[in-house]
């Protein structure tokens, strides 16, 4: 019943490949450094790791531009490094810091940067859902005219990538989201970031129905599975279903079957899932499954993997020097952007 | 050298309890590896190492609660040559339990929060939410707290908060959940509670070569107590069945007009001095037993020989599942608080062993309750050298004919088991329905509401 689309084998640029490799790796021990920095106290708040479901983000926004707009979750580290929110920006923005993408007044779950079309994390599940389709009726308005029943979609329209996990599909706003974007052939694509729980709830035990794509399809919106720990895969779903809201088509869902490695959050015994589970779902790592593929067609060794690990670490350092030299906001500033200063701070 | 520490999982994580080393010295460990559990107010949580390493000791052992921050174990650099250090240097002195927080009582005269949930929960159980103490925030009633007040919060086998973790701990190490001292949130029991109440480390040091393997003699000794009261228990039933000819009589009782007016009785009294329905049963017993012969005595040396108080046995759940059943003494002097306060006493010295000479010397008659256990209809083994038992099933709604015409009515079925040496059919029946009239009459059971 699960339908996922085999990885288009030989389309894989190397040069590409080896891009995904260290945007994943980048990803990954970002995340890593993390948790130990968050165990040591010096990130506050939750913290909700992305650690497996990497090929996802990396996949996915391969096919976006930079006009293009981005929603995502509190499990959104992944899409805004990838967005371009420099990694020492974000860590500061978990310390707490001014030097922060939001002064270090979001933290963790509410990354966010107007500049680069990032419009944030949320800590609400499946709010970013009416966010993603206001972005995009507001796109349509501004390039054609309101959207409404019977519009036939535009060609050439900004996409609005929107990430949600598959606890979200069993909210009542991803319905009346999907549904709405259907009915005025908006240009979103909702990417589902489906990681078989939603905190310690199992798919099967909240969803009468476990495809979510089939769901989607329901809505009229061209909808499939893919199999998110496959980066290649990924990034041709991706490339077709935005393609195709870019050209008018109205909007487009992927199903992308992933995992989480780790636990929900910081502070999530994880008793829920068994460990042999675990262990298969990472037996399929992301990282592992490129890298060696890498490897096979002759693109990477030791020494290039070396070399990939070592830039990604002198990048945390750096990170992590400058959320440690950064100062919190002074108590002066409390009450600024309480309401609009007019502008972007 | 590097360090691994306690981790902070959250802002509200100050300390936590080392429940498991999943690591030994001289084990190498990897970034990410998990290398022990470690309890806290939430959960038990798997902990990982961050920096790769081999173990060169374990600093802290299992059992013991540290703060955040703490070097729980120390690594040498992945190739040291490491020894493992004698067993003794691991053994820290366990930290004294704190005291287990007492159940908090809303306070007097505010009203009780509760829940519709609880309100209903309520309802079903015949629970009065004026008599319930809450353990929520702000003494808000919770639906165990009203569990445990059904049919006679003190009869009742007490609900011991535990988490998962603990629960599976306890039956590792073979120790009754029952028998630990919570200190965790609201009095549960946690992982390290469990441990302390085992004989195994932190009070004895443990081969480090092997530290999750627990050491039993405590929980043995136990085991084996309980198993002796057990042994003892059996044998005076089997000598009840064999020389007692029983037999047994029921009655159901509509309680309608009871619980309304205990509830109307407790509507204005501070918690401590509100009275449950078993109160009022055990007062309907007493004084239906001071009133009918031949049931409440001993039968010694071939005869039935009368006495003169009614001491009042009741039979009580110990923390290790098994049963005593100590009286109260001249019960039939006691009016209803009093019977309330006794009641209570009872339960909480027969619990924690502390029973009086007085509790523990022969009752004249016994009554049980396993209503709230969910039991419709008890039948009764007598302890000989008595010659009659009692026993009180659930207090539950049922179609009931009143004036010709079906009501609900909260209703309970009580039941006695008499020795037919001693008595018979006909004044069993007097007894049964002396206790069913007064309940019906309940104001009488309470000589101080008189007029
Ligand atoms: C509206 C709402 N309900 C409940 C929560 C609590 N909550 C936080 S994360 C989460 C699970 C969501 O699961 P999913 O959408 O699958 O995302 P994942 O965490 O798996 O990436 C829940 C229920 C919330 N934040 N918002
Ligand atoms: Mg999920």
């Amino acid at each position: 019943m699960t339908v996922i689309l085999p990885a288009p084998r030989g389309s894989l640029g190397t040069g590409t490949g080896l891009l995904w490799l260290r945007d994943m790796l980048r990803i990954r021990r970002f995340e890593e450094t993390c948790a130990q920095l968050y165990s040591e106290t010096k990130i506050r708040g939750f913290l909700h790791l992305y650690i497996g479901e990497e090929a996802v983000a990396v996949g996915t926004m391969e096919a976006l531009t930079p006009d293009d707009s981005v929603v995502a979750t509190y499990r959104e580290h992944g899409q805004a490094l990838l967005r371009g929110i420099p990694m020492k920006v974000i860590l500061a923005e978990f310390y707490g810091r001014a030097e922060g993408c939001c002064r270090g007044r979001g933290g963790s779950m509410h990354l966010f940067d107007r500049t680069r079309r990032f419009f944030g994390g949320n800590g609400i599940v499946a709010a970013g859902l009416p966010v993603a389709v206001g972005l995009a009726l507001a796109e349509r308005m501004q390039s054609g005219g309101p959207g409404r029943f019977g519009d036939p979609g535009h060609v050439g329209d900004n996409v609005v990538a929107c990430y949600f996990g598959d606890g979200a599909v069993a909210e009542g706003e991803f319905h009346e989201s999907v549904n709405l974007a259907a009915l005025w052939r908006l240009p979103v694509v909702f990417f589902c970031e489906n990681n078989q729980y939603a905190m310690g709830t199992a798919l099967a035990r909240s969803h009468s129905q476990t495809n979510l794509a089939i769901k989607a399809a329901s809505y009229e919106v061209p909808a499939w599975q893919v199999d998110g720990m496959d980066v290649e895969a990924v990034a041709s779903a991706a490339a077709r279903a935005v393609e195709a809201v870019r050209n008018g088509a109205g909007p487009h869902f992927l199903e992308l079957l992933t995992y989480r490695f780790r636990a929900h959050s910081m502070y999530d015994p994880d008793r829920y899932r068994d460990k042999g589970e675990i262990e298969r779902w990472r037996a399929r790592d992301p990282i592992s499954i490129l890298a060696d593929r890498l490897r096979e067609a002759g693109a990477l060794d030791d020494a290039g993997m070396r070399g990939i690990e070592d830039d990604v670490a002198a990048e945390i350092a750096a990170a992590v020097a400058f959320a440690e030299a950064g100062q919190p906001e002074s108590v002066a500033d409390l009450t600024r952007f309480v309401t609009s200063e007019g502008g972007q701070p | 050298m590097a360090e691994f520490r306690m981790p902070s999982l959250g802002a509200d994580m100050t300390s936590g309890t080392v429940v498991e080393w999943l690591v030994k010295p001289g084990d190498e460990v990897r970034r990410g590896q998990i290398v022990a559990v470690v309890d806290t107010d939430k959960a038990a949580i798997e902990v990982e190492a961050y920096e790769e390493g081999v173990v060169t000791d374990l600093v802290v052992p299992v059992g013991a609660t540290v703060a955040v921050g703490a070097v729980l174990a120390r690594l040498a650099p992945l190739g040291a040559e490491v020894m493992a250090p004698p067993a003794a240097e691991l053994a820290l002195p366990a930290e004294p339990a704190p005291p287990a927080e007492p159940a908090l009582a809303h306070s007097d005269g505010a009203p009780a929060v509760s829940s519709p949930l609880v309100r209903r929960l309520a309802h079903q159980l015949h629970v009065d939410l004026d008599t319930v103490p809450g353990t929520g925030p702000d003494g808000a009633i919770q639906r165990a707290d009203v569990t445990a007040a059904s049919g006679g919060l003190a009869l009742g086998r007490p609900r011991v908060r535990s988490s998962p973790l603990a629960r599976r701990r306890a039956r590792e190490l073979g120790v009754l959940l029952d028998s630990v001292t919570g200190t965790g949130p609201r009095g549960a029991v946690r992982v390290a509670d469990v441990e302390r109440a085992s004989p195994r480390a932190p009070q004895a040091p443990t081969p480090i070569a092997d530290p999750a393997k627990p050491q039993q003699h405590a929980a043995t000794a136990r085991a084996e107590a309980t198993a002796r009261r057990q042994a003892a228990v059996g044998e005076l039933m089997a000598r009840s069945k064999r020389d007692i000819p029983h037999f047994y009589l029921g009655a159901d009782v509509d309680l309608a007009v009871a619980s309304a007016w205990l509830h109307s009785r407790n509507r204005d009294r501070p918690p401590a001095q509100r009275v449950l329905p078993a109160a009022l049963f055990l007062r309907a017993v007493t004084v239906a037993a001071a009133e009918v012969g031949h049931l409440n005595g001993h039968w010694v040396e071939g005869r039935f020989q009368p006495i003169d108080g009614v001491h009042l046995g009741v039979a009580v759940s110990l923390r290790d599942g098994s049963l005593v059943a100590p009286g109260i003494r001249d019960a039939q002097r006691l009016d209803l608080d009093e019977m309330m306060e006794a009641l209570r006493d009872l339960v909480v010295r027969a619990r924690s062993g502390r029973l009086t000479r007085e509790q523990m010397s022969d009752p004249s008659i016994t009554v049980t309750n396993l209503g709230d256990l969910g039991v419709d209809t008890v039948l009764p083994v007598i302890y000989p050298p008595q010659v009659a038992m009692v026993g009180f099933g659930r207090v539950a709604d049922r179609p009931w004919a009143v004036d010709g015409m079906l009501a609900v009515r909260p209703v309970v079925s009580i039941s006695l088991a008499a020795d037919h040496r001693a008595s018979d059919g006909h004044r069993a029946a007097r007894f049964l329905q002396a206790v069913a009239r007064r309940l019906q009459c309940p104001a009488e059971l309470d000589p101080r509401s008189a007029p």
